[in-house]
């Protein structure tokens, strides 16, 4: 209609046509431009920088670390937690996020951490150091602090959220807000990787026993990590078994660093260490420390050891030495504390070593217990030397060799045994080779091989002279004549366990015959009457208990001669004639009397009679003197407990 | 008005939507499984300690010495038994068991008897102190 009366009409609509063309044109062209913008944007991103950008994303979100395994617990053999590991954190800083504020920050934490404020701000400090590719780089990550107790931890968390910078916050621009924040909830943090540490809660019990763990260095998968390792005792010789193996998980975590559990992409878990279960009982260990660190207080020794054992197994069930340590803090005691003396001094036993060649004799037939001696009133000259008793003794028969403990009656039955037989039963009872209880450190002892040895070397070693021993191995010895003659190995760990499931258990093992049962039983004869009226141990004699002994009291050497120092031992063992317990005393230079009898003989008694009241050993003497009374009656005729009597 | 093309585009369209709602529904199922997987392993881990903690202060309270301390402390008088004051009772016979119908404890004979009766003793064999 509007052609109809504009003759112009059909030019200025061929005009519209060409506008809307060229407008769909560049429209068309627009669009494709930006879709191929787009396009190449995609394949730039998605196949060009594929591998570039795949790794920024995965350094953003993918986090690898690893999962400790939790350290296996020391056990004693009633189960009770010797050794065990506590989870605890690392605290670290990113100095990025404190800005400024490294004076307020350390002011409220320095304190839980155990830091002074000034080193703690200076340690807050950013610092700049160029990466490998030579970019500055700010540090983001600073240790303050290592195994620090969860609950102080939570404290630093606490102290964090709350402190206060002296500022109107509500004042403040969104960027100074967002920086206040940051602070307070993410500069002080806690490494997302557990940590361990090993604790005792018994502290100084058993200490020489279990020993005690340090931190090693250890690269793994390029990364440097502190690793838990024994150092000492039970911890070393059976780190591999406590520590277990490591896990490690690969994931993806979001901005706030929580772990995005669907994008985990391998978990492998850490496999938690074995159990060790002792065979030390706590309360033997305790009642032995106890007497040791009294006779410590009495007579004031270098050193003094303890070890209680059940012969028909070779159970060790305690094992002590003093000076002692506390394996919750190792470094703070001086290095000689933490030296096990009951395995790692190698001495001259003395006359307890007169044992080992009489037992052998008796049971080789060589003597009797009957057959006399001349101990030519104290003093024998042989080989060139003078050999003296410490009083002068006739005729003995060679029961009261060792009740008196005679050194010319022992030396007369080493000659009549001759050379080759005192060295096979003292190599045969186990001396000069070490036990092999699983503790580090335990020489095997000095003994001379015959083509050695002296003239005298035979009367020497008659007498417990001439070769080195470790307490361990003279105890085990004696305990072989309690166990009828068969030396056991000494036994430390009874098993090894899985949450509380057996994994390897550890069995009694016999290692040989070294004498006869007769010969045994005759030494037993012989070591009851050491204890005896007259006898050079009576103050080893227990109430209910009848206790066969022998003491010893060797002479140190220094610089090549005896000196006026002692090394004081009483072992012995009961009830003599069914044996439940062996047990050595040994003292390293006692003070106030210095012969076995007078200083580790009493100290035996105490451990004595309370480990075979506490493992409820049947009494084989005085068993028919009344009980004493377990309730008292007051005079009013009131039946009191002795608690409430004590009050 | 034909409505076989109509049920198709219906049906297609409730297919591509469904589709789409049902991933976004499962993506939303993992996510929230991930985060309950994740609360639980927190729970567990922080139960784990909690149980570690208490199993430690439990062997800190059962130790020797604290236990000797603590009978110090308390004045409890509490001691090792006397050999003498323990019972001890001779081991079970079979035919014994079997032929009498009489209580267990009393067909056996006491070797030693306690005068007067000896009350249980303290789970760390600790009695009274003589006195």
């Amino acid at each position: 209609m509007r052609n109809r009366f504009h003759p112009g009409g059909g030019r200025a609509r061929k005009m519209g046509r060409r506008l809307q063309h060229r407008r769909l044109f560049w429209l068309t062209l627009l669009i494709v431009g930006v879709f191929g913008f787009l396009a190449y944007r995609l394949v730039d991103l998605q196949v060009m920088r594929h591998e570039e950008l795949k790794e920024k994303a995965s350094q953003n979100t993918e986090r690898e670390y690893l999962v400790e395994s939790k350290r296996g617990d020391i056990l004693d053999a009633q189960g009770n937690r010797l050794a065990t590991s506590l989870f605890v954190k690392t605290v670290c800083a990113d100095p990025v996020l404190i800005g400024n504020r490294q004076a307020e920050v350390s002011k409220a934490i320095a304190s839980l951490l155990g830091q002074s404020e000034v080193e703690l701000a200076y340690r807050l400090q950013p610092r700049v150091r160029l990466n490998t590719n030579g970019v500055p780089v700010t540090n983001r990550y600073v240790v303050l602090k290592r195994k620090v107790p969860l609950d102080t931890v939570k404290k630093i968390e606490e102290a964090m959220a709350g402190i206060q910078f002296g500022v109107d916050e509500k004042k403040l621009t969104r960027p100074e807000k967002t920086f206040y924040e940051n602070l307070r909830t993410k500069a002080i943090f806690a490494d997302i990787v557990d940590d361990q540490l090993r604790y005792y809660p018994n502290k100084t019990l058993a200490a020489h026993v279990l020993g005690f763990v340090g931190m090693d260095e250890r690269l793994v998968n390029g990364k440097t990590v502190l690793e838990t390792a024994g150092k000492e005792g039970i911890e070393q010789r059976f780190n591999r078994q406590l520590a277990g193996s490591r896990g490690w998980r690969v994931t993806e975590t979001d901005r706030k660093r929580n772990e995005l559990v669907s994008r985990r992409e391998q978990d492998v878990q850490a496999q938690d260490g074995l159990d060790v279960v002792l065979t030390i009982d706590s309360v033997i260990q305790h009642i032995t420390e106890t007497a040791l660190a009294e006779a410590m207080e009495k007579h004031t020794p270098q050193s003094i050891s303890g070890l209680v054992v059940r012969p028909a197994t070779g159970e060790i069930l305690a094992m002590a030495t003093l000076p002692t340590f506390d394996p919750n803090n190792p470094g703070a005691a001086p290095p000689a504390s933490r030296r096990n003396h009951a395995i790692a001094d190698a001495y001259e036993p003395g006359s307890t070593f007169k044992v080992v060649i009489v037992s052998r004799a008796l049971s080789d037939s060589v003597v009797k217990l009957t057959d006399v001696f001349h101990c030519e009133n104290g003093s024998f000259l042989y080989g060139g030397r003078i050999l003296h008793d410490h009083e002068s003794y006739g005729a003995l028969s060679v029961k009261d060799i060792i009740k008196k403990s005679s050194n010319i009656g022992a030396a007369k039955v080493a000659i009549k045994m001759g050379p080759e037989q005192v060295y096979n039963a003292i190599r045969d009872f186990g001396f000069g080779t070490a036990t092999g209880i699983p503790l580090p450190g335990e020489p095997g002892g000095w003994v001379h091989p015959v083509k050695d040895w002296s003239k005298v070397s035979i009367v020497q070693l008659a007498m417990g002279h001439g070769l080195t021993v470790n307490p361990l191995q003279l105890t085990m010895a004696v305990a072989a004549v309690a166990n009828k003659g068969v030396l056991m190995r000494p036994m430390l760990v009874s098993r090894l366990e899985e949450d509380g499931k057996v994994v390897s258990p550890y069995s009694p093992l016999p290692l040989r015959r070294v004498i006869s049962e007769e010969g045994a039983r005759g030494m037993t004869e012989a070591m009851k009457s050491v204890v005896e009226e007259h006898g050079t141990a009576t103050k080893a004699a227990l109430e209910h208990f009848t206790v066969a002994g022998k003491t010893g009291t060797a002479q140190k050497v220094e610089n090549g001669t005896y000196v006026r120092k002692y090394v004081a031992s009483f072992v012995g063992f009961l009830p003599a004639d069914n044996p439940e317990l062996c047990v050595a005393v040994i003292m390293d230079e006692p003070r106030r009397g210095y012969y076995g009898g007078q200083t580790a003989a009493p100290v035996f008694k105490q451990i004595a009679e309370r480990t075979a009241n506490y493992l409820k050993v049947r009494p084989d003497k005085n068993t028919n003197t009344p009980a004493p009374p377990l309730v008292s009656t007051t005079p009013a005729g009131n039946p009191k407990t002795a608690a409430a009597r004590t009050k | 008005m034909r409505l076989g093309p109509l049920v198709k585009v219906v049906f297609v369209c409730l297919f591509i939507g469904g589709f789409g709602v049902g991933y976004v529904w499962q993506k939303a199922a993992i996510e929230q499984l991930g985060r309950d997987i994740k609360h639980r392993e927190t729970q567990l881990d922080g139960l784990k300690k909690k149980n570690e903690a208490m199993k430690n202060q439990l062997a800190s309270m059962q130790s020797p010495p604290v236990l000797e301390m603590r009978i110090k402390e308390l004045n409890l008088g509490l001691d090792m038994p006397d050999p003498r004051q323990v019972l001890w009772l001779a081991e079970p016979l079979p035919e014994t068991v079997a032929g009498d119908a009489r209580q267990y404890a009393a067909g056996q004979s006491v070797k030693r008897s306690l005068e007067p009766a000896s009350p249980p003793l303290h789970a760390m064999n600790m009695a009274p102190t003589r006195r």
